[in-house]
């Protein structure tokens, strides 16, 4: 009995040390999400003594960094929704979902110019400002997908959504991101605004290539 | 594929989420137009581009310590009775000075308390952001008229947030806040000038008489130590906020050093 005591103490002090291999992505990851630096430690620590709680839910061999963020995108929603019903505010969603039904359909920026890698020259203070801009929906998925490497499936389990939306609003989010960052970048003096060109280039862009293409 | 097929499925080839049929047809596609190679070039740039100005800052390593205490107090919790947990000091110590913790009943009139609930529950910001308790007594030392000297507590999820100034029965005052999971507490020091001890209930533990009020949803226990008067506010029940206390005092430590 002590055996198997000591077995089962052992277990879970690997459990612990693999989850805190994942420290700093989660960390990371829960700043841009609740933008404050306090709160992204409570979120993390709940999301940690959450997991421990339920490893036994665990399935061996399955990714545990997706499981943790899982758990913590949930914790996250939850604190969220409590607080919003606390307040009786209800912009989050509604907000969210009027921007995924007015962008238009998905389109490549065509290239012409070097000065179209502006983003080159950015920030990381820029690029930052304009994830946080970034409604929550489209900033999820380009915080999981390009920040942290999780593949569409995953990223579909991890916040629950088909893999079709994910895809819809992780290209949705980088243009959303570009376009920001473009006004940023007129805005800051890394590039100017040519004739005719206001800080919306992507958007005439986007509408010559819908003449173009159509 | 022509084009147009390209150019709606480039990023999911980007993304590396195409099988190998998929990401040939693409790549067969992209040798030999020079339009589509560029957009995925400039896709491809774009994302190498944030990838590489997100900042990833890592886990503070004051966080991660206290979340690694977290995580053993959680194993703690999970395997012995709860009462036993907040202290590792012998079990029969701990009961000893529960058993001794009876209360006697003094004057309910008591408006510092409602003094030091009122600037527990404001959300003022810290001025000094530590969690050492011997920084942030350095940090009063040429600030206020008395010497700050903080209890050390030992529970393993409390931790210290940091601490401003505030005033306090109208002299000055160190605030110092802590916190625990999601509950909050805040302690106040001042200077003693020798008034009565407020409290619905006061009890003499060790070399210290505590004087304890619930109110409003929030608990308050006073102290004296050395010339100071201490005000201990927690938003949770007094059992909460004397387990703290404890976890002082268990270690034989004083509540105030």
């Amino acid at each position: 009995m002590f055996f198997s005591k000591g077995k089962k103490a052992e277990r879970r002090a690997v459990f612990e040390e693999q989850m805190l291999e994942h420290l700093d992505a989660l960390y990371g990851t829960a700043l841009r999400m609740t933008a404050d630096r306090a709160t992204a430690e409570d979120l993390v620590q709940d999301t940690y003594l959450r997991a421990l709680r339920f490893r036994h839910k665990f399935e061996p061999g399955t990714n545990l960094r997706a499981w943790m963020f899982r758990m913590m995108v949930n914790l996250h929603i939850n604190k969220c929704r409590r607080e919003r019903r606390g307040r009786q505010i209800h912009e989050g969603l509604e907000r969210h979902d009027m921007a995924e039904r007015v962008l238009p359909s998905e389109k490549m920026a065509p290239t012409r110019r070097p000065e179209e890698y502006f983003f080159e020259r950015m920030m990381s203070d820029d690029v930052a400002r304009a994830l946080d801009a970034l409604p929550r929906d489209f900033k999820m998925v380009v915080l999981l997908a390009d920040i942290n490497g999780f593949r569409y499936s995953q990223i579909a389990e991890i916040l629950n959504i088909p893999v079709g939306t994910v895809m819809s609003r992780l290209h949705r989010g980088r243009r959303l991101l570009r376009e920001s960052l473009h006004a940023f970048a007129i805005e800051e003096g890394y590039i100017k605004p040519t004739e005719g060109e206001t800080a919306d280039l992507e958007a005439f862009r986007r509408s010559k290539q819908d003449r173009e293409v159509g | 594929m022509d084009c147009q097929e390209v150019c709606r499925f480039l990023q999911v080839y980007l993304d590396g989420e195409f099988d190998e049929d998929d990401r040939r047809d693409v790549e067969a596609h992209l040798a030999t137009c020079a339009a589509c190679r560029a957009r995925a070039e400039y896709e491809r740039r774009f994302r190498e581009a944030i990838r590489a100005r997100i900042p990833k800052p890592a886990a503070p390593e004051a966080f991660r310590a206290r979340l690694v205490q977290a995580m053993r107090g959680h194993r703690d919790r999970s395997s012995f009775p709860r009462r036993l947990v907040w202290s590792s000091v012998p079990a029969a110590a701990v009961l000893a000075l529960v058993v001794t913790f009876t209360w006697t009943v003094t004057s309910g009139f008591s408006p510092m308390v409602d003094e030091a609930i009122s600037r527990h529950s404001t959300e003022t910001p810290v001025e000094v952001n530590t969690a050492s308790s011997d920084e942030v007594e350095g940090w009063f030392r040429a600030k206020v008229d008395f010497n700050v000297a903080l209890p050390r507590f030992s529970s393993r999820r409390l931790s210290l947030v940091g601490a401003r100034l505030s005033h306090m029965a109208e002299r000055q005052a160190a605030l110092v806040r802590y916190r625990q999971g999601l509950r909050r507490y805040s302690l106040l020091v001042t200077a003693d000038r020798g008034e009565a001890m407020e409290g619905q209930r006061c009890q003499r533990v060790e070399q210290h008489e505590l004087c304890l009020t619930e109110r409003r949803g929030y608990s308050v226990v006073f102290w004296r130590s050395r010339g100071l008067v201490y005000s201990m506010v927690g938003d949770t029940g007094a059992s909460d906020l004397l387990e703290v206390l404890h976890s002082a005092l268990a270690r034989g430590e004083p509540l105030a050093p």
